[in-house]
């Protein structure tokens, strides 16, 4: 079915108001990325690499999988929006130190998934492995964004960071 | 962290990535584009009857639907493709593999476009559909008539189909002597065979391309390409445009891999773009980069005579690679392959033959490794299976074969400072620090295997650079290298930053743009970094020269002398550059082009100068297998790589790893499915799975060697790729004492083969 | 309207009853976009509880040994709340094995059981521990147990305008041992190739309840009768001698089985099968009875 007809839908996107017509069954990563959110990647289109991540309310979410019109009402982040949070920044800057990105279109996605981890404090290799599984490298990063997360984690821990 | 405060090295390669602050391709798609979906065929070998498109065209929105005839009347000519012009734009009447394009559908919005290309109705009269590699190579049937080679590469001269079987488009021979007159008196001959499922590269920046057509007649192609020099030269001869008018633009790739090269959907959006007189683009989703070109799979047999002590006499291969509907980059992988299938031993006679065959599966490009992972799989394994048979370990046993410092190659190429010896002590020595791990589990079962591989550069192929030093003394630099994740910015700005003696800060690397940067043959094989260093080279010593001539007009003392070099005189640039243009100075720009030295082989596969180096790289990798259901997991991999100087050691270890494990997935996990019919079964990655996180070794190490005085940087990229499925081959066998020969290598194979061993 | 928000379950009902083939509830709402997407279903209206204030729909609440879980809660809800972990204490393990965090941030339990996948782990999970669905439906409110839930591939029995309100988890007591076993093949994540679930109760060393299912192999998650019946009455050690494991899995065989796919032949699947079953018993084996809170 291609009628054209749209739905306004209004959501809070990195803090500013949006408003914008939605086809029914869009994804929200194809709104975001017509709101001009390039750090929101779509890849898979089935939910498990994780380059079209955003925070939902706080939470990482796949907007692949994410109905727009249910995103009315919410409060969307994407990685251009979260530049002052200090477990950003520690990640950003534990990825530049060990070198954790090759072409980097993954990246954003893994930074947002990590996010989550700090809640749970410093992790070890195989519980951060557990948790990023769902966060695809093609270039296959994995070794050297584990140490990246984990030094994060530590640095968070130190109270660096919060 | 800030910007200002890093380093210009790997670190802020990362950096950059981890803010996101690159831009892709699809970041920047112009105003005012419309898209371009393909109606694809839903079978594999078939004539076209009819293409009934009057429901598409009267979805509002749409504003054509066109298939190749139509794309035809803008064209001058619609076939591509590297060895032969054997692949038409979209099918052109004959359908020769599922999924091939058949129409082309522009509207003004991608979902439109989608939804009207699911209303083109086509019919077909079916053909015979032949998919194996044995199989493809018995056809009867041709599946191409008179295709016309595209002259294209030097190496690739003279190429035509076998007129006692045109499906065999390519066959390379390399022999030095008669295997059976060996293999007569020796003491052991052994046979195996070996094969290699297809698999895709999945790069997660799924492919695209933007056509904008200018008013003035010039197109603007924006596109996702590791090669955007061949492009434009692809798209002027397709369409008879001057090169000059078709302007090639490129962003850093999210992933290439060899997938992103060549022609692939250029000349689909150039021919839209031109029929509906306004910008056309295509974005494929990862279900649809499924199918363009695959890794192809392959057959190998191959046989060695031995002596008494487990030296090889004699080898002997023949290599099937199943090739798909069009040839794509099949002629030089299989004389590349072949001239490599014995291996980095010293065999006095060797004796290869290396053919590609047409079949109705997706077209077989190349995936980071260019075919050598595929020999490699077929020669490191047979190589184990030897020495098991013999009672030699794997260590001795290479040790007793392995080419040393200064060898020769098959080819009677020499190897260089390229010494597999070196690479495999190193390796040998690094594994001595690290005992195999056995699990308390007696149900699970540790082994470890190891590999090692050499390969011969891409070419012979040219890389040009132009460097501008700016009145201050500064340098921007010119290339036409692509970024995909290499780090290849960083490496060239500081190449040049050695060369003319400057900070990383003060040189600046443009590309991506075909209007200001010169000729690049592309960012693949592993060739950028050696060739753009000896460029890079040219195009200092150019400036140097012209230096030297504006100080000619300093009084005595100021003037160049000719055993110093210009740049290494302190503040000495800036004065030169006033000397010769007036107290602002101005811009002098210094060019190199770099092509190898090539000698095209004799009719047995002989050249002095075959390849401009060698890359010689080892693998190795502990497993631990569970024997009640053949899980593989892999627990440490290691690769050691040869790779002349290492400009950023940071990167060329990421690229070791990467590669590594990258290569590991491909091995146990990835392989493209087809039916009877030929439909591909599991395109996307929902149905083709690769590694992640958890399925990455615990351990990953990767370093390098180099020869003593060895000042030439070499192949990366691909290196980490070469041993990885046979080093986890021979750690299975280590393991649980069964050989495993078809990739992947797959759980229930695994169990079957210790189920047999067992006499369950 | 793409999305009719209602205030209640009743109004969901209502509104789902308004135009039951156009319409459809979503929970997270990412298996019905996976659908949407491959252009298999797309609904035209999709009616939507997130903005109801009936609190039984998020809470998750411990009554007696039962413990309840609101429809609309997620599986990250889940994984993380104290009350799961402390009486479901092998279920957030399970959870931590599904997809990734971001599908569990939004994916709800309700939405995974309705889904009706036979490959979903969760319902094979949670069919063992014995659970049952509070159903709300024109005809008013019904519990269905899990185990009569699943009719077929994609099929529950639900019609399309019922709308689960709860699902309701007997909580783990003394002398109960569960173990979910997913088998994945090569990826050690993925969804599962074989997956079965052991859940049983012991009194003196001996099975005294038990409870086995099977997920992946058929059209649909069910109960393994004959398995059940088999380990009733059997002791540790003794159960792991080869003789009874053999025993254990002969019966696997004549009750398990499973068709060739594409990833692999059912000959190996029903083997993984048995190898999986009988790691769960021997982990039941060596496990000390779990100590009761009472």
């Amino acid at each position: 079915m291609i009628d054209g007809r749209q739905e306004m839908v209004r959501f809070e996107l990195n803090g500013v108001p949006v408003e914008i017509g939605v086809v029914m069954d869009e994804p929200l990563s194809q709104v975001l990325r017509r709101l001009g959110e390039a750090t929101v990647r779509e890849s898979c289109a089935v939910g498990l690499c994780g380059c079209c991540t955003a925070l939902v309310d706080g939470k990482s979410v796949s907007t692949c999988l994410y109905w727009a019109v249910m995103a009315d009402g919410t409060h969307v982040e994407t990685l251009d929006g979260l530049g002052s949070d200090q477990r950003v920044a520690a990640l950003q800057g534990s990825i530049a130190e060990r070198g954790a990105a090759q072409c980097g279109y993954c990246t954003p996605g893994m930074v947002l998934t990590a996010l989550e981890l700090f809640d749970a404090g410093p992790q070890s290799t195989q519980e951060i492995a557990a948790h990023m599984n769902g966060n695809l490298c093609r270039c296959a990063c994995y070794p050297e964004m584990t140490c990246a997360i984990k030094d994060a984690l530590m640095t968070a821990g130190d109270g660096s960071a919060t | 962290m800030t910007a200002q405060q890093l380093r210009r090295d790997w670190t802020s390669h990362a950096w950059e990535r981890a803010i996101g602050n690159i831009r892709y391709t699809d970041d920047d798609v112009p105003r005012g584009m419309t898209y371009a979906a393909l109606v694809r065929a839903r079978i594999a070998h078939g004539q076209i009857t009819s293409v009934e498109r009057e429901l598409a065209r009267d979805v509002p929105g749409v504003l054509g639907v066109f298939t190749f005839e139509d794309l035809m009347t803008v064209a001058r000519d619609g076939y591509h493709g590297t060895g032969y012009r054997d692949q038409p734009m979209i099918s052109d009447g004959v359908v020769r593999h599922f999924g091939e394009p058949v129409a082309v559908v522009v509207a003004t919005d991608q979902r439109i476009a989608e939804y009207a290309a699911g209303l083109v109705d086509v019919d077909y009269a079916p053909l015979p559909v032949v998919l194996g590699d044995r199989e493809a190579l018995a056809n009867p049937e041709a599946l191409h008539r008179d295709v016309v080679p595209s002259a294209d590469f030097v190496d690739l001269k003279g190429l035509k189909p076998l007129a006692e079987n045109p499906n065999i488009y390519v066959r390379s021979i390399l022999r030095t002597g008669d295997f059976d007159a060996v293999a007569k008196s020796a003491a052991h001959v052994f046979e195996h065979s070996f094969s290699t499922a297809s698999a895709s590269a999945a790069p997660l920046e799924t492919v695209s391309s933007y056509a904008i057509p200018n008013r003035d007649g010039s197109v603007e192609m924006l596109t996702q390409t590791q090669m955007p020099s061949y492009v434009r030269v692809q798209l002027a001869r397709m369409f008879g445009m001057s090169e000059s008018r078709i302007r090639v633009r490129h962003a850093p790739l999210g992933g290439g891999f060899g997938f992103k090269i060549y022609a692939r959907t250029e000349p689909i959006v150039m021919a839209c773009a031109l029929l509906v007189g306004c910008p056309v683009g295509i974005k494929f989703s990862m279900e649809e980069q499924f199918y363009l070109p695959h890794r192809r799979g392959t057959t190998t047999t191959i046989s060695s005579a031995v002596d008494e002590d487990g030296k090889i006499l004699a080898r002997r291969c023949f290599i099937i690679w199943n090739g798909g509907a069009y040839a794509d980059v099949g002629p030089r992988m299989v004389k590349k392959g072949g001239n490599v299938a014995a291996g980095p031993y010293e065999i006095p006679v060797v004796d290869i033959e290396s053919v590609g065959v047409y079949s109705n599966r997706v077209p077989g490009g190349a995936i980071r490794g260019f075919g050598i992972p595929q020999i490699v799989w077929a020669y490191e394994t047979h190589g184990d299976i030897i020495a098991d048979s013999l009672g030699l370990d794997p260590i001795t046993f290479r040790r007793r074969n392995l080419m040393r410092r200064n060898a020769v190659h098959h080819t009677g190429t020499p190897l260089g400072p390229c010494d597999p010896s070196m690479v495999f002590e190193r390796m040998v020595e690094e594994l001595q620090s690290r005992p195999l791990v056995v699990p308390e589990d007696p149900e699970l079962k540790a082994g470890r295997g190891l590999a090692i591989a050499l390969k011969a550069v891409m070419g012979p192929t040219t890389s040009t650079v132009k460097i501008t030093l700016n009145p201050d003394a500064s340098a921007t630099v010119h290339c036409g290298t692509v970024e995909m994740g290499q780090g290849s910015t960083i490496a060239i700005e500081q190449m040049v930053a050695d060369e003319l003696n400057l900070s990383l800060e003060e040189v600046k690397v443009v590309s991506g743009d075909t209007d200001s940067v010169p000729w690049d043959m592309g960012t693949a094989g592993s060739r950028s970094t050696n060739h753009m260093h000896k460029a890079i080279g040219q195009a200092a010593d150019d400036l140097r020269t012209q230096l030297r001539s504006l100080s000619a007009a300093m009084d005595t003392e100021s003037q160049i002398p000719d055993d110093v070099d210009p740049f290494k005189v302190t503040g000495g640039v800036i004065e030169y550059l006033r000397a010769g243009f007036g107290p602002m100075g101005a811009t002098l720009t210094g060019v190199g082009a770099f092509t190898p030295d090539y000698i095209p082989p004799d009719i047995n596969g002989q050249s002095e100068r075959i390849t401009e180096f060698w890359m010689c790289a080892a693998t190795a990798v502990d497993v631990v297998v569970d024997s009640l259901t053949g899980v593989v997991r892999i627990d440490q991999m290691l690769t050691i790589s040869d790779v002349g100087k290492a400009i950023n050691p940071e990167s060329v270890r990421t690229q070791l790893s990467g590669a590594s494990i990258m290569m590991a997935s491909i091995s146990l996990s990835e392989e493209i499915r087809y039916d009877d019919d030929g439909q591909l079964l599991n395109p996307g990655l929902a149905l083709y799975r690769i590694f992640g996180f958890e399925d990455s070794p615990k351990t990953v190490y990767a370093d390098m060697v180099r020869d003593e005085g060895d000042e030439v940087p070499r192949g990366v990229g691909e290196s980490g790729t070469f041993g990885v499925a046979p080093a986890i081959a021979s750690a299975i066998h280590d393991a649980v004492g069964v050989w495993m020969t078809d990739l992947p290598i797959k759980p229930e194979n695994v169990l079957k083969a210790i189920e047999e061993a067992t006499g369950d | 309207m793409p999305v009719v928000d209602v205030g209640s379950v009743q109004e969901a009902v209502g509104a789902l009853s308004a135009d039951r083939d156009g319409r459809r509830l979503i929970g997270g709402g990412t298996g019905l976009m996976l659908m949407a997407r491959s252009g298999f279903f797309v609904p035209e209206t999709l009616v939507s509880l997130r903005r109801a204030d009936d609190t039984e729909l998020l809470d998750i609440r411990l009554t007696g040994d039962v413990l309840r879980i609101g429809a609309l809660c997620t599986l990250r809800d889940l994984e993380l709340d104290p009350a799961v972990r402390r009486h479901l204490p092998t279920l957030a393990g399970v959870l931590r094995r599904i997809s990734s965090v971001r599908t569990r941030n939004v994916a709800t339990i309700a939405g995974c059981l309705a889904h009706g996948d036979p490959k979903m782990d969760l319902p094979t999970y949670l069919m063992a521990l014995g659970a049952e669905l509070v159903v709300a439906s024109t005809a008013g409110r019904r519990r269905i147990a899990l185990r009569d839930f699943f009719v077929g591939y994609y099929e529950t029995v639900l019609d399309s305008t019922d709308v689960i309100v709860a699902v309701e988890v007997p909580t783990v007591q003394p002398g109960q041992f569960t173990e979910y076993r997913k088998f994945t093949g090569t990826l050690v994540e993925d969804w599962p190739l074989v997956s079965l679930c052991l859940n049983v109760d012991e009194v003196d060393g001996a099975i005294d309840r038990a409870a086995v299912t099977v997920g992946a192999l058929g059209s649909k998650i069910k109960r393994l009768p004959q398995l059940e019946e088999w380990l009733l009455g059997q002791e540790r050690p003794e159960i792991t001698t080869e003789r009874n494991l053999e025993e254990l899995r002969e019966v696997a065989h004549s009750e398990v089985e499973a068709k060739d796919d594409n990833l692999a032949s059912g000959d190996y699947k029903r083997k993984v099968f048995q190898v999986e079953l009988v790691r769960a018993v021997r982990k039941w084996a060596v496990t000390p009875p779990r100590a009761g809170f009472r």
